[in-house]
């Protein structure tokens, strides 16, 4: 169905259309299969003739097919414009409050003066369509048009209502507060003062807020509130309000004990049902508290902490509020609530309050496995040094998310004082002298070295591993050479290629003498030497990697392949193709991996040669080089 | 608790359908944009026991949608037909369909309390 050219014209719609292609094309709008159905939507809407769209919005036998045109149309955006605005004059009047609705979805502004006309269309639904619409379109021009709808029938007037809080001009205030006194429209005039967010919008918010004894209009006026600083964040300006201000006096207590039941969420909630708009009330009076810095509510804040939900609301505010609420978080740091504890350890964190290090030091004792992994953030933030022998058990919790974080934590404090606690604890078991050797790498100091040596002589390989990782770690280069060198030969293959890729990151002339030397070592030879070696990058490799070509081991004769690829001269490509001759399929699929990369002319001519080659996995790689090449 | 679904791609409709209802007492409101999302909500949240149904919306339209909501096999909630004057052969198609009433736009709030208080238990 894609891209089919179509062409009809406004009095050809479904009934009379040229072409079978676009009879195909409006029959797919009608599918009762959405699949094709859909993807006929997005043709039509790139090709098809708008006006002959409207046509089918225009058709009553069939609502698929009419809806199918109204998706396309809007999915056509600015093409669509043109038929729509001479939609918005035809007869019928269904079609007229499709146009109009659809024209809210293109949200170009050209539609606004016609749209405006429509308030005052016959039929109530299209005028009630385009105030519906001019509210997506947020033009100011169409605000004075729906001033004046507002004194008309009460189906449009909710509308319009509800389109002028979509524009935010401040000029609707004086019209829209009136109607506050409506019970239909009371609501929703409280939530588009709430986006207007004008200084009178919130001066009348406010003595509402203060004045609302149901506890449904209350939360209406808190959600609005809320709202409105959401949109202006700028609470300086806010404070300056005379009505705000007064919420901050010991006369707004009323108001400030509700709050507080609504943070705490023992006010009754009438909207109880709708949990989304319990929580938008929450969150509005935390908005609140937090603008108007009203200190009485900083431990009802610290609280709400309870209702998880509201963790990253309440954290921001916090954090933001600063040292003010910082004696209410020390107090969270006690609550029986773990989600306060955790908002009160996390924020004093996020505040850099290393005065109450001690305090969130307890709570790494907490029986909540996540709390622990906040307390050791918290410290970690904050740089605890002092509390690091606190920490340092943690290293062998029972829960692999705190063994995590502890080493995670212990790597971000001073690296002598960790090195300490982590000495005198002398950890004995495995696991424990592993996760002790990760702090090590994470925060190397000197003072280390000694247990890592004892280390490097562990009887477990994953000790020895770790060991390696907390050697090189260590920043004196050259020095650890040596201590590395004695694992090259180790019987574990990670340990060993860990301890030779630690030598060759030193990129010292000792390392490289060394490594080149393992290269002649009676048995010293290993697939990992040749893989490590080749990253060293010195060409006086190159004839070591060839003699190593005639290996007895498959495997080592491999990895010299690889390596050779890596250096890509004429020589060491020339020893690759003499290679494609070795009776292992292995190392001929890894040469001719090589020599497709290099674009030496006599490794096409070998290439072609393993193209007929009797593995199939060789000859495969040998044909795709040709196959990119074609 | 009642449950009432909204099924409008209009978002007028649903700040209207919220103010409108809220007269009923105990009763709960969810709001769809469009057929497959209340198919959707259905199928997480169970069945209402009312749904208040625009026919004209994108993606699934209401009859549609009715039509797959009465080949589930689950208890059926009612239907209710929201349609404006000139869609009597849309009203018609529901209607057999299986809609159990229809209101007209514009309605009053306290015309679609009595209507759906007829269908709720």
């Amino acid at each position: 169905m894609n891209a089919i050219p179509v062409r009809a014209t406004a009095s050809s719609p479904a009934g009379s259309i040229g072409s079978s292609l676009e009879e195909a094309l409006y029959a797919a709008l009608g599918a009762a299969d959405r699949a094709p159905r859909r993807d006929a939507i997005q043709t039509a809407a790139r090709t098809a003739d708008p006006d002959a769209l409207v046509g089918l919005v225009a058709g009553h036998a069939d609502s698929v097919r009419r809806n199918a045109a109204i998706d396309a149309l809007s999915r056509g955006g600015t093409r669509s414009l043109p038929a729509l605005m001479r939609a918005l004059r035809h007869a019928d009047a269904e079609v007229v409050m499709f146009a109009a609705g659809i024209l809210g979805k293109t949200r170009d502004g050209t539609a606004v003066p016609e749209l405006v006309k429509l308030l005052e269309h016959r039929d109530i639904n299209v005028a009630q369509q385009a105030a519906e619409s001019l509210g997506h379109l947020r033009s100011p021009l169409a605000v004075e048009a729906l001033c004046r709808a507002l004194g008309g029938d009460p189906w449009l007037r909710f509308a319009a209502v509800h389109a002028l809080g979509e524009i935010g001009d401040p000029r609707a205030v004086a019209a829209i507060v009136p109607l506050l006194d409506d019970e239909m429209l009371c609501a929703e005039v409280t939530e588009a003062l709430g986006k207007i967010g004008s200084r009178e919008a919130l001066t009348v918010l406010v003595h509402r807020l203060r004045q609302s004894a149901d506890p449904e209009a209350f939360r209406d006026c808190l959600r609005a509130l809320g709202e409105a600083l959401h949109r202006h964040p700028d609470h300086e300006v806010l404070r300056k309000i005379e009505a705000c201000a007064e919420l901050r006096s010991p006369a707004a207590r009323a108001v400030h004990d509700r709050l507080s039941r609504v943070l705490s969420g023992e006010e009754p909630a009438p909207e109880r049902a709708s949990p989304e708009r319990d929580m938008q009330s929450r969150q509005a009076a935390v908005a609140l508290v937090h603008a108007l810095k009203l200190r009485s509510l900083y431990s009802a804040l610290v609280l709400a902490g309870k209702h998880g939900a509201l963790k990253e609301t309440l954290a921001f505010c916090a954090v933001s509020l600063g040292s003010d609420i910082v004696p209410f978080l020390r107090e969270g740091l006690w609550s029986g609530s773990r989600n306060v504890r955790a908002l009160a350890c996390h924020c004093l964190g996020a505040l850099g309050c290393r005065d109450a290090a001690d305090s969130i030091a307890m709570l790494l004792k907490d029986p909540h496995a996540g709390l622990r992994v906040v307390a050791l953030k918290a410290l970690a933030v904050l740089r605890a040094d002092r509390q690091a022998h606190q920490m340092v058990p943690l290293l062998a919790d029972e829960d692999a998310g705190v063994r995590r974080l502890a080493v995670v934590a212990l790597g971000q404090l001073d690296p002598e004082i960790v090195t300490l606690v982590l000495l005198t604890a002398r950890p004995q078991k495995t696991e424990l002298v592993v996760r002790t050797l990760s702090v090590m790498r994470a925060n190397p100091f000197a003072d280390q070295r000694p247990f890592i040596a004892r280390c490097l002589a562990h009887e477990a390989p994953e000790v020895r591993l770790a060991a390696v990782a907390a050697l090189a770690a260590q920043k004196d280069d050259g020095e650890i050479v040596p201590d590395l060198a004695a694992l090259a030969g180790d019987p574990n293959v990670n340990v060993r290629r860990g301890a030779l890729e630690a030598i060759a990151a030193t990129g010292t002339a000792e390392a490289r003498r060394l490594l080149l030397g393992l290269l002649e070592r009676p048995g010293g030879l290993r697939p990992e030497l040749v893989r490590i070696v080749a990253t060293l990058g010195d060409v006086t490799v190159v004839p070591r990697l060839v003699r190593i070509l005639g290996s007895a081991d498959a495997e080592i004769r491999r990895e010299a392949v690889a390596a050779l690829g890596q250096f890509a001269t004429p020589i060491a490509i020339r020893h690759v193709a003499a290679a494609a001759r070795d009776a292992d399929e292995r190392v001929r699929e890894k040469v001719a991996r090589v020599l497709s990369r290099s674009q030496d002319p006599g490794a096409l001519a070998v290439l072609e040669g393993l193209c007929l080659d009797p593995s199939p996995e060789v000859a495969s790689v040998a044909r795709q080089k040709f196959a990119d090449a074609a | 608790m009642n449950r009432i679904l909204i099924v409008d791609d209009s978002s007028v409709m649903h700040a209207y359908y919220r103010r409108a209802l809220t007269g009923l007492g105990d009763c709960s409101m969810t709001f769809a944009r469009h057929g497959e999302e209340a198919l959707t909500k259905i199928k997480t949240d169970g069945d209402p026991d009312v749904i208040l149904l625009d026919i004209n919306m994108p993606v699934m339209d209401g009859l549609e949608f009715l039509r797959r909501l009465r080949s589930l096999p689950m208890r059926q909630a009612a239907v209710i037909i929201v349609s404006t004057e000139g869609h009597d052969d849309d009203l018609q198609r529901g209607l057999e369909a299986g809609a159990d009433g229809y209101v007209r736009k514009p309605f009053q709030p306290r015309e679609l309390q009595e209507l759906v208080r007829t269908y709720i238990p």
